[in-house]
């Protein structure tokens, strides 16, 4: 049964999936949304499996003083720090702190910045007091005795901590540097791929060689002066390039991607119903 | 993949596609159905009959023959190599989640990975950026070093959770394959802008390096910086491959029909057009107003 309940989830979630692809019906679409829903649900209680790998794994590492095992302490004090500030703060720019009247005069006088104060409303309904929103409120048909008003003081404050320090201060700037990474991989990559070894190495090598000339200035200028050297064509040369740049990438580039893009689409729908109907079951890794 | 072209199947496929298209529309369906997905749908009704019909040939015991695939039949000499190095493998099943279906390929991949390193000996470490994978992760290949005979060489703390994060997982990846420097790094699976990175990494090392992807976007990178390549659909063959499971190669004979289908819609599509722009022919002729 380990195997056959997965299996048979699967089969009745992509049939529902699929009538909802091809039929016009409430309830399916109902149901299909419901199952969108259900898989973030899941993923995010799977979350708690993820952060008992990562602190079982780093645990050991410091219990057994392991290869390096400071930076596991590091990892954990920043996740300890992170959870912290966001517990506190929120993960948001901006957090609101609740004032009574008189902590919001006190602020006021002192200059401070973010104070709001803001209308609210209430209902009076079998003596409890409901908050609504302004239309609720002018709409409402109870008698004005059954209705109520006051004034909300908050206070917007930066959330300095988790978003200014953590998140723009650490994260951003980390996040940045390894995208910038990507710069210098890009250019070593390309020194050992562009070379003539063989033929389609070579086409290779000729194809990037035009298409960089044609996507930065310098090739408009080495246009210009082939133009000199050669007037007879007759053509502009700062857009010669430029022009065989976009021929390369729109041609014989746009039909590879494609081809491509087709081969794994077809793949893809190949997979699925072999999941679908459990032709391939290695991924459920029980027997 | 296609040994035998069968242009006869796949141009009997399309014609029942625009009959049935026609018959529903004739039929009043309109209002049930949703006229605008019903070609897809029914292409894609013809797609799975064709595999269904190929996987009932597989079954009944019909010679199937798949090309060669250089990357897969690479796998068998990587982990022999990270054997003789005594250094482990590194598999990396894509940053995306369990409802991916190119994550489920790679762990269906990982299954046959871990048997061959459960029998050669090999370090297995499979870092994950989902948590979902990483459970799935973990039961597949305590699964395959189970059916191999080597419970005790399993260790679960090697198959670890890095991080959600695109470019934090690419560092954590990194460090570990820059600390360890494993013999072979394997990247089947959803990859986005950190293919680059970690692949750069894996051969900057001197990692064998096994890559596989559907992203058209990321394979010029793995191209250039991995060894060997599974592009697109070898990706989604690769279990069947791996395998020679019958059924499963019965289903890739399915999909080299809904190839021949795409490519008669292409040609038919590329002639129709040619005609009624240069020769006069009547535009219901055109490939869009027969499916509309």
């Amino acid at each position: 049964m380990k195997r056959e309940i997965p299996i048979m989830i699967t089969f009745i979630v992509c049939l529902f999936l699929i009538l909802d692809f091809v039929i016009q019906s409430e309830f399916l679409s109902k149901v299909a949304g419901s199952i969108n829903d259900y898989t973030s649900i899941v993923a995010t209680f799977a979350m708690v499996l993820g952060l008992g790998s990562l602190f079982s794994v780093h645990l050991n590492r410091i219990y057994r003083k392991r290869m390096n095992w400071v930076y596991s302490i590091i990892l954990i004090l920043g996740f300890a720090v992170a959870v912290f500030f966001a517990t506190l703060y929120g993960v948001d720019e901006t957090y609101t702190v609740k004032l009574t009247q008189q902590e919001y005069e006190q602020r006021e006088a002192r200059g401070e910045k973010g104070l709001v104060v803001e209308d609210v409303y209430y209902l009076l309904v079998q003596n409890k007091k409901m908050k609504v929103s302004k239309e609720v409120y002018e709409l409402s048909a109870l008698s004005a005795q059954s209705k109520a008003t006051g004034k909300e003081y908050k206070q917007i404050r930066k959330n300095k901590w988790f978003d200014g320090l953590i998140f723009k201060g650490i994260y951003d700037p980390l996040q940045a540097t390894m995208f910038s990474l990507l710069a210098f991989f890009m250019a070593s990559a390309a020194y050992r791929a562009f070379r003539a070894k063989s033929l389609e190495a070579t086409l290779l090598l000729v194809s990037a060689f035009l298409v960089m000339l044609g996507r930065v200035p310098i090739g408009a200028v080495v246009g210009d002066m082939l133009a000199g050297m050669i007037p007879f064509l007759g053509l502009e040369g700062s857009h010669w390039f430029k022009s065989i740049a976009d021929f390369i990438m729109t041609v014989p580039n746009a039909a590879g991607q494609r081809a491509i893009m087709i081969g794994a689409a077809l793949g893809m729908v190949a997979a699925s119903f072999r999941i679908w109907f459990a032709y391939e079951t290695e991924h459920l890794g029980r027997d | 993949m296609l040994r035998n072209p069968l242009p006869t199947l796949a141009s009997r496929a399309f014609v029942v596609l625009l009959l049935t298209q026609s018959s529903v529309q004739a039929a009043g369906l309109g209002d049930v159905l949703k006229m605008s997905e019903l070609p897809t749908f029914l292409a894609l009704t013809m797609l799975c009959a064709c595999i269904y019909f190929f996987i009932q040939k597989g079954k009944s015991g019909d010679k199937l023959y798949i090309r060669r695939i250089p990357a897969l039949s690479s796998v068998d000499e990587a982990v022999g190599r990270a054997t003789e190095m005594g250094r482990s493998v590194v598999y990396i099943p894509g940053i995306m989640d369990i409802d991916d279906i190119q994550t489920l390929a790679g762990l269906n991949i990982l299954g046959s990975v871990a048997r061959r390193t459960s029998v050669y000996d090999a370090e297995l470490k499979v870092p994950c950026a989902k948590s979902m994978v990483l459970s799935t992760a973990q039961d597949v290949v305590k699964e395959a070093y189970l059916r191999t005979g080597h419970p005790d060489t399993y260790n679960e703390s090697n198959i670890n959770y890095i991080t959600d994060d695109q470019f934090a997982f690419a560092a954590g990846v990194n460090g570990m394959i820059v600390r360890e420097k494993p013999a072979a790094v394997v990247m089947l699976g959803t990859f986005y802008a950190e293919s680059l990175l970690i692949a750069e990494t894996g051969n900057h090392i001197g990692a064998i390096q096994i890559a596989g992807t559907a992203e058209s976007s990321q394979l010029p990178f793995f191209v250039a910086a991995c060894d060997y390549v599974l592009i697109g659909e070898e990706l989604f063959a690769a279990s069947a491959y791996l395998s020679q499971d019958p059924l499963l190669l019965g289903s890739l004979k399915g999909q080299d029909v809904g190839k021949m289908l795409i490519i008669f819609a292409i040609l038919y599509g590329c002639l129709s057009e040619f005609l009624i722009q240069f020769l006069g022919f009547p535009a219901a002729l055109s490939i869009t107003s027969l499916f509309a």
